[in-house]
């Protein structure tokens, strides 16, 4: 288990629970799929994950330590270990950096040795980009070639687990595809987390899946399981509500 | 039958950038037809090019004829009488097609009134909020009291989807163009606002001219489809055989994309 979860509770105010007792692990290279509509809590799930707030309650555990967002020692080692690829490729690559910057930002800021252009080269490699990518600057390229990038960024510091949230939710159809694809490669070498309202995608993508709804966990297991035969209502619903293709 | 909406080499340009390229195409009263393309393909262009909502900037050349009145060059005054008459959209966003300061209840009869007066019968306060009311329950909203006083932010996505098909109803149009109207909506919201869209187009017998990226979803509430690549129609057809038997080479790849994250999900569902 490289990631714990156990009775994590989470509230942006008081009044307010986004998160209520949720518990789920993540073992090494099984990739898991964390499902839910607008308000389920799954981006909140996310942030959590990623050390950015710290649970109302409840422990987050990272291999045998608790995950300490006030330690820095610890996070260094942390972001080390899990990298983040957010929905919006346009806002979420820095405008006025080359690409080159943009990827290797992770090697500055975790101060990691070594030579940080043959590190992008082969992160840029491993996405599918050519290496001239480099000294280009975020607009020259499309929303699929900008989720690269930040796939690239995410990777290039050889981290355990990938955190998606909705990497795939702002691309077109045929680019869609193309950078769910890119996720499978690269699922074999690490354990990624994808946080998705969309299940055809989970689908695609995770061995496990988690479904949400208003900020608890209502069914959790083996993605085949639980499309075959959903024993929760709200999974029963969330699946005969995806429309399909005709036969 | 004559067409309702006829367009005819539809080139719509932006400066030097051509967005739609000789387009034409024909619905008929009652006919459901869905526009199927990726971002940039000019489907949302052709839809206000229809209505006749392009800024002057933008360039259209070609025929778009609306029941029977021609749109390309045509004056504002002519127009406004074809719009909500002859069509009215649905927009993707809720949100920002409603008027954030207005109550809801006003919103709809907004368009109610204008009806009324285009049809010239008595345009009474209480004809008004009866018509509005009709409408709430048509759209199947809950509670239509706390709705008519509500202002668009204090309802949800999909009731602000289902205020704007009221106001859309409400101009009792020939033709109703839905420009990706569960897009922005859950899944579960989705299927219920299709499922309301296909009800209220069958019972009212409106033409829907649907435009959407998502091929299963257009697949549920239309009979035809074009799809457009770069402001160009590559494939045309009735669904099942353009989706069962893809003629074009980016029809095909649209497709297996789709059918791909369709046979992830195995064989629950509709």
């Amino acid at each position: 288990m490289i990631l714990d979860l156990q009775n994590v509770s989470f509230g942006y105010s008081r009044q307010q629970t986004t998160l209520n007792n949720v518990s789920l692990s993540v073992r090494p290279g099984v990739s898991v799929g964390l499902v839910g509509e607008s308000g389920s809590g799954k981006t909140t799930l996310l942030r959590l994950m990623l050390g950015l707030v710290r649970p109302t309650s409840g422990t987050i555990r990272f291999g045998d330590q608790n995950l300490d967002p006030g330690n820095g020692t610890f996070m260094q080692r942390y972001r080390r270990s899990v990298q983040p690829v957010f929905q919006d490729p346009y806002s979420s690559l820095d405008p006025r950096q080359r690409v080159v910057d943009i990827i290797a930002e992770p090697l500055r800021s975790l101060r990691i040795p070594g030579d940080r252009t043959q590190a992008v080269a082969d992160a840029l490699e491993a996405v599918g980009l050519p290496l001239d990518a480099m000294r280009r600057y975020p607009h020259e390229f499309s929303g699929g070639q900008r989720q690269r990038i930040a796939i690239a960024r995410a990777i290039v510091a050889g981290p355990q687990i990938v955190l998606a949230d909705e990497a795939v939710s702002a691309l077109d159809l045929s680019t869609r595809i193309r950078i769910v694809e890119l996720f499978k490669t690269l699922s074999e070498k690490l354990t990624l987390v994808f946080v998705s309202h969309d299940l055809g995608v989970v689908a695609a993508l995770c061995e496990e899946m988690v479904i949400l709804e208003r900020g608890q966990v209502v069914e959790s297991g083996k993605t085949r399981d639980i499309l075959a035969s959903p024993t929760h209502p709200y999974t029963q619903r969330l699946l005969a509500s995806i429309p399909r293709m005709p036969a | 039958m004559t067409a309702l909406l006829t367009i005819q080499g539809l080139d719509i340009r932006a400066g030097d950038k051509p967005l739609v390229s000789g387009l034409s195409l024909s619905i008929r009263p009652g006919e459901r037809i869905g526009l199927i393309g990726e971002s940039g393909s000019g489907k949302s262009m052709t839809a206000m090019a229809a209505t006749g909502l392009l800024p002057t900037s933008i360039r259209v050349t070609g025929s778009i004829e609306l029941d029977g009145q021609q749109v390309v060059g045509a004056p504002d005054k002519t127009m406004n009488r074809l719009r909500g008459a002859a069509a009215a959209v649905v927009f993707q966003e809720p949100l920002t097609a409603l008027d954030p300061l207005m109550k809801i209840g006003r919103q709809i009869a907004e368009p109610v009134r204008r009806r009324l007066e285009r049809e010239g019968g008595k345009v009474s306060k209480d004809a008004i909020s009866r018509e509005v009311r009709d409408l709430i329950d048509k759209v199947a909203l809950p509670q239509p009291e706390r709705i008519i006083n509500s202002y668009p932010h204090e309802v949800s996505g999909g009731q602000r989807q289902r205020v704007a098909i009221a106001m859309a109803l409400a101009c009792r149009p020939k033709l109703l163009i839905a420009d990706e109207p569960t897009t922005a909506l859950d899944v579960t919201t989705q299927a219920e606002i299709l499922k309301l869209l296909d009800q209220l187009v069958r019972e009212t017998g409106m033409a829907l001219l649907f435009i959407s990226h998502d091929l299963p979803v257009v697949s549920q509430v239309v009979e035809r489809v074009i799809v457009l690549k770069n402001g160009v129609a590559v494939e045309e057809g009735a669904v099942n055989t353009v989706f069962g038997n893809p003629q074009h080479v980016y029809t095909r790849s649209l497709v297996e994309a789709a059918r791909l994250f369709d046979e992830a999900l195995g064989a629950t569902g509709s």
